[in-house]
């Protein structure tokens, strides 16, 4: 994979790990809370900890905060961990047979328990579950994630690096993700996923804006996720401030936002700080309902041109699902500018408190993917030569 | 080599043709076929065998069945849509042309949505999309597992022409609107199968092709019917080996025997149509080794798959399917073709040449897709054909 095309991937990478371990410590927090707390978000947090109903900031070498990723970008690694030992494309039976051990027995230093131990151990309930039960089950993989109990953001928040596979072919990207994923989980935990992976490709192809990244979102995702980065998008105003945006996106996504009771009415007094109550139809499939963590996100890359800092820290100041949003803004933001777009002492800050060289490891995805795409063309020209067409295309012409 | 357009027009007649001729003695076990019909000249199509006393329709004379309705369906949708399928385009573009489209059905003689015609497995896909708002990527989960998604599958093969991944990947897509678990899975080889057999001339290739790619009891069982293919044998020998080999991956095979058709009492515990890792949908492995034993021979192929009997037109129709897109229609009897055009009131070479539009637009579609993709990687793109 040539120069440019490594930057990129590398400014994916380190995007995702640096958004992910920004957000991880405000992670559950609503925006006020944190704006309390630690004022605008402009970088690393600090450990948190809630105290007599309020949240402060601890002293602890463990746990979320001072950089430290968490399972978003773990199963990241483990997902390019997967490509890297296949060397091709990964299917559901690849996600059971490759994937799945990855995750439930190999060996990783864990920054938040600051050990060695497996994955698997880190996931939260529903996903262990999921791939402990997967690993015992005699269900085709293609289908066990619709025999899920709960549907989660566990599968978009580990999605990208089948984008950076199908760079600039995010309709590739997005069929791929379905493929993959089906074992963990199914409906709108699926549409995210595929989401997901095409705007990495999108992101990834020459050109890209944050404009187009969103259009090609928009294009491809189904249902209420297309409905909810609709508005997300649209509750944006030009030039506008985060004190603006931020509750306004917000506001915008409630009507197809999973967890809020949609059905209950309310008196005021007696509501949540946020005003809304957490539905018991949460994590059920739903066509009308999906998660705001990438509809949240793409808004955050929108608002902010694709600008790395602030997508990151707008995504983290946001709150909810903070690590979650905060990665997947930072790793598009990342995949469209490159690595340079990245502070130099976050990415090494990053490293050093992972102990991971996260350059190396884009370099090795970026061969690869080279692999991969030269198998795929290979197998491209056989359709051609099968059909025995004219089709010969040269580069800048699109024409016949 | 021939050309893909005759190799389209020849896997959709030679396809309807196994259909129609499979047809009225469906259900039949082989030594019945075979004491009525072991002389039967297969250059005329096999006329009703009587009112079975339980379907309102009447197989034979060339009429063509559900198989081929559903293969015309799928072939109008690509048309329309111009682009790959998946289980939304079968919630867009498939379902509505089944439940809503007036065609004329050959065995009711009128004209009717194809959606009365379907058997309850192939309903399952409206109740579930239409009235039940299930998500079309898991519609499928609950189905009877059957050979109802493999049967119409061709038209994806023809679509992905020399490319059996991308045909395996796209009919598993397509298909999980409609059923699941060695349903699917059937599908997906069946299609890479036919993906394979567009661009090749070999049988040996078509069939490597496909059970390379085939998971669990469907790729156990097409080995096994393969290995079990002796060209040797004479038409019973053959029948027998290949029925003993997948014997042991078919649900129905403990409560059935060769020349009993399938009637289970109510209450009577079964498995059949149960998802499973182990079995396999019959109608696939069979189909493979009938075009092995063929051996490039339209006649024999088509009477081999005959009269194996049991779901035989389907057998017939996937493997003089397979035979078309290999071999072209230079030995489609010239009295098949015609009789099944008037009696189905067809012109499927129009149809197929229709479609060949349709894939070669889907291929430059994909063509600008894989630019994009060296693009980049900052590949120089230089295909050429």
């Amino acid at each position: 994979m040539v120069e440019e095309s490594c930057l990129r991937l590398a400014g994916a990478l380190y995007g995702g790990a640096i958004g992910d371990a920004i957000g991880a410590p405000v992670e559950g927090l609503k925006r006020q809370e944190i704006l309390r707390l630690e004022g605008p978000v402009s970088g690393f947090i600090r450990p948190t900890e809630r105290s007599d109903g309020q949240w402060i900031f601890c002293d602890r070498i463990d746990g979320k905060g001072d950089g430290r990723i968490t399972d978003d970008t773990l199963m990241v690694e483990a997902l390019i961990a997967a490509y890297l030992e296949k060397g091709a494309h990964l299917s559901a039976f690849d996600y059971r047979e490759v994937f799945a051990p990855i995750v439930a027995r190999r060996m990783i230093w864990l920054p938040e328990h600051q050990r060695e131990m497996v994955l698997v151990d880190r996931l939260a309930g529903a996903e262990q579950l999921q791939i402990r039960t997967l690993l015992r089950s005699p269900h085709d993989p293609r289908f066990f994630g619709a025999r899920l109990h709960t549907i989660t953001c566990g599968a978009a928040m580990c999605a990208w690096p089948i984008g950076a596979v199908h760079a600039g072919d995010p309709q590739g990207a997005y069929d791929a993700a379905l493929a993959f994923f089906a074992p963990q989980t199914y409906s709108f935990g699926l549409e995210q996923a595929a989401v997901m992976a095409a705007a990495t490709a999108a992101a990834l192809a020459p050109g890209a804006t944050a404009q187009s990244v969103v259009h090609v979102s928009l294009s491809l995702a189904r249902d209420a996720t297309a409905e909810m980065i609709g508005a997300a998008v649209e509750a944006l105003r030009p030039g506008a401030d985060r004190d603006t945006d931020l509750p306004s996106v917000h506001a915008a996504v409630q009507p197809w936002h999973h967890k809020t009771d949609h059905v209950a009415d309310h008196d005021e007094s007696d509501s949540a700080p946020s005003g809304q109550l957490r539905s018991e139809d949460a994590g059920l499939e739903s066509r009308r309902h999906t998660s705001e963590e990438l509809p949240v996100a793409l808004a955050m890359l929108l608002r902010a041109d694709g600008c790395f800092d602030e997508a990151v820290c707008a995504g983290a100041e946001y709150g909810e699902d903070a690590d979650s949003i905060a990665a997947m803004a930072g790793t598009l933001a990342g995949a469209l500018k490159g690595i340079q777009s990245i502070p130099d002492d976050w990415r090494r800050y990053c490293d050093r408190q992972n102990r991971r060289d996260y350059r190396g490891l884009a370099i090795a995805f970026g061969n690869t993917i080279e692999r991969i795409c030269q198998l795929d063309r290979q197998r491209f020209q056989c359709r051609l030569d099968a059909l025995a067409a004219d089709m010969s295309y040269r580069s800048g012409d699109s024409s016949r | 080599m021939f050309e893909f357009d005759q190799r389209l027009k020849a896997a959709l007649v030679g396809g309807a043709i196994g259909d129609a001729m499979g047809a009225p003695v469906e259900g039949w076990g082989p030594r019945a076929i075979l004491a009525s019909f072991a002389d039967w000249d297969f250059t005329r199509f096999i006329p009703p065998q009587g009112w079975d006393g339980k379907s309102h329709y009447w197989k034979g004379n060339g009429r063509i069945t559900d198989d081929t309705l559903m293969v015309e369906a799928l072939i109008d949708a690509y048309i329309e849509s111009e682009a790959h399928l998946d289980a939304y385009g079968y919630a867009q573009y498939l379902l509505p042309r089944i439940v809503h489209k007036d065609v004329w059905v050959p065995e009711y003689q009128k004209t009717m949505p194809i959606f009365d015609r379907l058997w309850v497995p192939e309903k399952y896909p409206h109740w579930r999309l239409t009235y039940n708002n299930v998500d079309p990527r898991s519609a499928g989960v609950g189905n009877m597992c059957n050979c109802g998604v493999a049967m119409w599958i061709m038209p994806v093969g023809a679509v992905n022409v020399g490319d059996p991944l991308g045909a395996y990947q796209e009919a598993a897509a397509i298909g999980q609107a409609h059923n699941e678990s060695f349903a699917v899975e059937a599908a997906a080889v069946l299609a890479a199968a036919f993906a394979q057999a567009f661009a090749v001339d070999r049988i040996d290739d078509v069939v490597e092709s496909a059970i390379s790619l085939a998971r669990d009891g469907t790729r156990r069982a097409c080995i096994d019917a393969i290995d079990a293919v002796s060209l040797g044998d004479d038409l019973p020998t053959f029948i027998h080996r290949v029925r003993d080999a997948v014997a042991p991956y078919d649900q129905k095979t403990e409560h059935t025997s060769d020349d009993r058709p399938l009637a289970l009492a109510t209450g009577t515990p079964s498995d059949i149509g149960r998802p499973s890792r182990t079995k396999s949908i019959e109608e696939l492995p069979v189909a493979l080794a009938v075009l092995k034993y063929g051996q490039g021979d339209f006649l024999r192929t088509l009477r081999a798959g005959v009269c194996y009997g049991r779901d035989c037109d389907s057998i017939a129709g996937m493997a003089c399917g397979l035979y078309g897109a290999l071999h072209g229609s230079s030995q489609l009897p010239d009295t098949l073709c015609q009789a099944l055009a008037e009696t189905n009131r067809r012109d499927f070479c129009a149809l197929a040449n229709r479609f060949e539009q349709t894939v070669r637009r889907i291929v430059d579609a994909d063509l600008r897709r894989m630019h994009q993709r060296t693009m980049a990687m900052r590949i120089e793109p230089d295909f050429t054909a």
